[in-house]
């Protein structure tokens, strides 16, 4: 026989037959965490290929095994060979060397857009959340109306109007990720402005601003950062879309955008040089699509609770 | 229901007019002079002032909105500065290229997404599921233009059974004409079916958990009955706004698409109008296709009134 | 003859944890009109029980044991079968009804529907038979709330729409899941007389789920005590009261507030019983209310309690009856 120190009155529910809300310590629920990401496939291969992409970026900054940029005109259209590992294109540059070379333009692709949409957005996001009424309302109403262009096409016209380029392409990529951003952390703040203990947090007096970074930002940072994942891949889509129109990354810059526009007329002589960058393309974007849709499984607050 | 007509009726007209005014302000930072692009770089700076003044360039920008907004809703759209032809022609011809186009993508696209989408949803976490999960997965990782370079490589190149390109005209019969557009059509319909498909997983999903589906089981209604009589139409509720969404992206998409294809359709024109400062072209089409997008999103807002009888009661 | 034969009904949900023992070894009877009342705590596998009655159970649920109805065993019966007894044999109301009617469907729609679909009966028919039910199950205005939608309605009103809709094949028997908790406490006791008196009408055998023991022991002739997924104490209302058993039950009677009465009756302070539900996957091996009970022992934890007979139809599986009945 034994007496718990919580004893409540007869008919008093607590959730559904096979739950109990347990509290269990922190280290106890990361332990749980981490066990349930090793065995989750969409977080592991797309972790995996996610953290390739990366280290290919990184080590082709230092090494490739040749120069992406050398033309070699004796090579021109080689096949697979030992001295070109997947080939050589028309003008007998390395393929290999500049796939390994783009993923450094995809990976600053993501980083500038999702950084600019994150930023902007969650901050737009989290100020209407805050202060509801004309301000929340013009927020929400510009991003409505930004999701009634094709952002491509808006794309298109940016980058004409500051000029063809890297970085202006992954800037107006990044103006677009903003109100995806904006009004996610808008609902998920809402949710969470109504939650009690934020409603003790101002009863005790403390300020919007305080209570917004302090209670509402890390309540929605894991939906966001699950967003952010998926921007990232939708942006790399985005940008070799607009280096494959010609109006992103510039020659010589190694983009796979840009390799799939070049290689357009040769396909018939070569199939596999449109292979290649389109294959990086797809597994960069899968990995990144793979690790979003398992970080959401995993961090999903209603599935934790569930345990 | 009048209140919410009207209420959505004033937010589509507002959005429209904000739209060519944000259109209107990019062009205007617009780099280039059309007048040199007419003219040539070397035209003598008299004949340059000239041209400005006949071209009205020289007004302020409020007085050109309005002298080009009034012109464009009596339909008349100008002249292109490339071509010196009317705009209304250079978009008929490429606009009954790109609108069948977009239509026969969107309609793969739902051919596609919604079998397997509620498939997959009604053998959740079975094979059939798993399956579809991850070739959508694929689906939506893969850029279009490059699916539209393989789909050339394996069905033009390789087997013959389609041209690498190219339209040749409705004149020469509607199938061949459609013929042409089909492979264009399954690139673009590929991808976005393959995200209609997740999300029509999921829409069944969520629907195919609550309550009252328990109540038509209760019933004595089978799955299939519970399915086609309980579950799609609720399930349809926010696939119908995701599809309208869809539609925008879908047009970006010919953009791209038509490029792979050489179709002379409505996103070459803007490509090459952009690239030639041709100020009217890009104008007139940019506006045109923002237009068809907010009147399709305009479709959809309503549709939803009509499918779900709980908004029609309050102004929502 | 009976009505329903539950006999040594288990059901066992496969969870992350290991399985979660919902029911086990559930026996009981119902004869035709009688009524039955499952009481228990949330969790006690009493939902659980009224589901696989009509096999509405997830797929990660196990069900062994048999379900008698009708010279079949409705456990072992294809789903084809059962749906021809849903809705037309045997009838089941929920405990929500804000969200148990299909929002895009007119009420009228969702009970013709039922009607056409075990009775064939053609819409006109069915629609004229659907303002007789609506007006029986006490919605003012038929004709009118015919062609409205759940949203319009009150949840009242739609929990009486609900009735309407499982009594329309006049069923031979009703399950009703704690249909009234989740409506306004006013409203509460005309849902129940409207059950009760409709199941006397039509001589329907009634099932009543519920965590309120005062709420069943108006409404019904049986009691079924569930706790952690047992039967606890069964037997006839006005023998569970008047000779209440087992310290599980005791319990429950005890914390029914008293306000009234003679002063040495009233309470200040609520009863409660100490402790909590165990998890499901974590139950005792023994007897599942040992951790709790007063007076448990050293065997209560080992040895589940066998089914003891007090007296013809009263049961209750203690082995400490006589310790039981002493306080």
């Amino acid at each position: 026989m034994s007496e718990r120190e919580n004893s409540y009155p007869t008919g008093l529910a607590a959730g559904d037959a096979a739950v109990n809300l347990s509290q269990k310590s922190d280290s106890t629920t990361q332990r749980e965490l981490w066990r349930r990401a090793i065995h989750h496939r969409s977080f592991i291969v797309g972790g995996v290929l996610t953290i390739l992409l990366v280290m290919i970026a990184i080590v082709s900054l230092f090494w490739t095994p040749h120069d992406p940029t050398q033309i070699n005109i004796r090579h021109r259209l080689a096949g697979p060979s030992l001295e070109h590992w997947l080939g050589a294109d028309q003008f007998g540059r390395d393929i290999l060397s500049i796939i390994m070379a783009g993923a450094q333009n995809s990976i600053m692709v993501g980083v500038v857009a999702v950084g600019i949409g994150m930023s902007f957005g969650v901050t737009l996001g989290l100020i209407a959340a805050s202060n509801r009424g004309w301000v929340e309302e013009l927020i929400m109403r510009s991003c409505d109306f930004m999701y009634a262009f094709p952002a491509i096409l808006l794309a298109i016209l940016l980058v004409a109007t500051l000029g063809s380029g890297a970085i202006n392409a992954m800037v107006a990529i990044g103006i677009f990720a903003i109100p995806t951003f904006a009004r996610l952390s808008r609902a998920n703040a809402n949710a969470i402005w109504s939650r009690e203990f934020v409603l003790a947090a101002r009863a005790s007096g403390k300020g919007t601003a305080q209570i917004t970074v302090e209670h509402i930002l890390p309540n929605i940072m894991s939906v966001i950062v699950v967003q952010a994942t998926i921007e990232f891949a939708l942006a790399i889509l985005a940008e070799a879309a607009l280096s494959y129109l010609g109006i992103g990354s510039q020659p010589p810059t190694p983009s796979w955008g840009r390799m799939l526009s070049e290689v357009q007329t040769l396909v018939f002589l070569n199939p596999w040089l449109a292979v290649y960058p389109g294959a990086a393309i797809a597994l960069a974007v899968l990995g990144l699509n793979l690790l979003g849709d398992g970080l959401r499984d995993l961090l999903d607050p209603r599935l934790v609770r569930k345990r | 229901m009048t209140f919410f007509l009207i209420k959505r009726l004033a937010t589509f007209l507002a959005t429209l007019l904000a739209a060519t005014i944000v259109t209107f302000l990019v062009l205007e930072v617009l780099p280039g002079d059309p007048a040199l692009v007419i003219l040539g770089v070397d035209a003598p700076d008299a004949a340059v002032e000239a041209l400005h003044e006949k071209l009205g360039l020289n007004r302020p920008a409020a007085e050109r909105y309005v002298d080009w907004m009034s012109h464009f809703l009596r339909g008349e759209l100008g002249v292109s500065y490339t071509y010196s032809v009317p705009v209304t022609e250079l978009l008929q011809e490429r606009l009954l290229i790109t609108i069948p186009l977009a239509l026969l993508a969107m309609g793969l696209s739902v051919l596609i997404a919604f079998s397997l989408g509620i498939y997959a949803a009604s053998h959740h976490n079975q094979k059939g599921d798993v399956l579809i999960m991850g070739i959508s997965q694929l689906g939506i990782s893969i850029p279009n233009f490059w699916l539209a370079l393989l789909l050339i490589l394996l069905f033009a190149v390789n087997a013959g059974w389609f041209a690498s390109g190219g339209f040749p005209g409705w004149d020469a019969g509607p199938w061949i004409a459609l013929k042409a557009l089909l492979l264009p059509a399954l690139a673009l319909a590929t991808v976005q079916g393959a995200i209609l498909a997740r999300f029509t997983r999921s829409a069944v999903l969520e629907t195919l958990r609550e309550d009252y589906v328990r109540t038509a089981r209760a019933k004595g209604l089978t799955q299939r009955q519970t399915l086609w009589r309980h579950v799609l139409r609720n399930a349809m509720i926010p696939i119908v706004t995701v599809m309208g969404l869809q539609f925008a992206n879908l047009l970006a998409g010919t953009i791209v698409v038509e490029n792979v294809f050489s179709l002379p359709g409505i996103g070459r024109l803007i490509l090459q109008s952009i690239s030639n400062r041709d100020v009217v072209v890009v104008r007139d089409v940019v506006t045109l296709l923002v237009a068809m997008v907010v009147v399709i999103n305009f479709i959809v807002d309503i549709l939803y009134a009509v499918i779900d009888p709980r908004l029609r009661a309050k102004d929502v | 003859m009976t009505l329903l034969t539950v006999e040594d009904l288990t059901v066992t949900i496969d969870t992350i944890h290991g399985p979660g023992h919902a029911v086990r070894n559930l026996s009981f009877e119902l004869m035709p009109g009688n009524t039955l009342g499952i009481v228990g705590e949330s969790g006690c596998g009493k939902s659980m029980t009224a589901l696989s009655i009509l096999g509405l159970l997830p797929d990660n649920v196990t069900t062994t044991g048999g379900i008698y109805f009708d010279h079949r065993n409705l456990l072992t019966c294809s789903d084809q079968e059962l749906c021809q007894i849903r809705g037309n044999r045997i009838s089941m109301i929920f405990q929500e009804p804000m969200t148990s009617l299909n929002p895009v469907h007119t009420i009228g729609q969702q009970i013709i529907e039922i009607m056409t679909l075990h009775q064939g009966t053609s819409k006109t028919e069915a629609k004229i038979e659907a303002i007789r039910l609506l007006d029986m199950v006490g919605i003012r205005d038929p004709k009118a709330r015919i062609s409205q939608y759940p949203h319009q309605l009150s949840g009242g009103q739609r929990q009486r729409v609900m009735i309407a809709i499982a009594l329309s094949n006049k069923p031979d028997l009703l399950i009703a899941d704690e249909p009234t908790t989740a409506v306004d406490v006013t409203i509460q006791k005309q849902i129940l007389e409207l059950i009760r008196s409709l199941v006397n009408e039509l001589g329907m055998g009634l099932i009543l789920i519920s965590h309120d023991l005062g709420v069943i022991s108006n409404m019904v002739d049986q009691i079924v005590v569930m706790y952690g997924g047992t039967a606890v104490e069964t037997g006839t209302t006005s023998q569970i009261f008047s000779n209440v058993s087992h310290p599980y039950t005791q319990g429950l009677l005890s914390a029914i507030p008293r306000i009234s009465g003679h002063k040495s009756l009233r309470q200040t302070r609520l009863n409660t019983i100490p402790g909590v539900v165990p998890e499901l996957t974590e139950l005792p091996i023994g007897c599942t209310f040992s951790d709790r009970c007063a007076i448990a022992s050293n065997l209560c934890t080992k040895t589940p309690p066998p089914a003891t007979l007090i007296n013809v139809g009263h049961y209750a599986a203690c082995h400490h009856l006589e310790r039981a009945k002493g306080k």
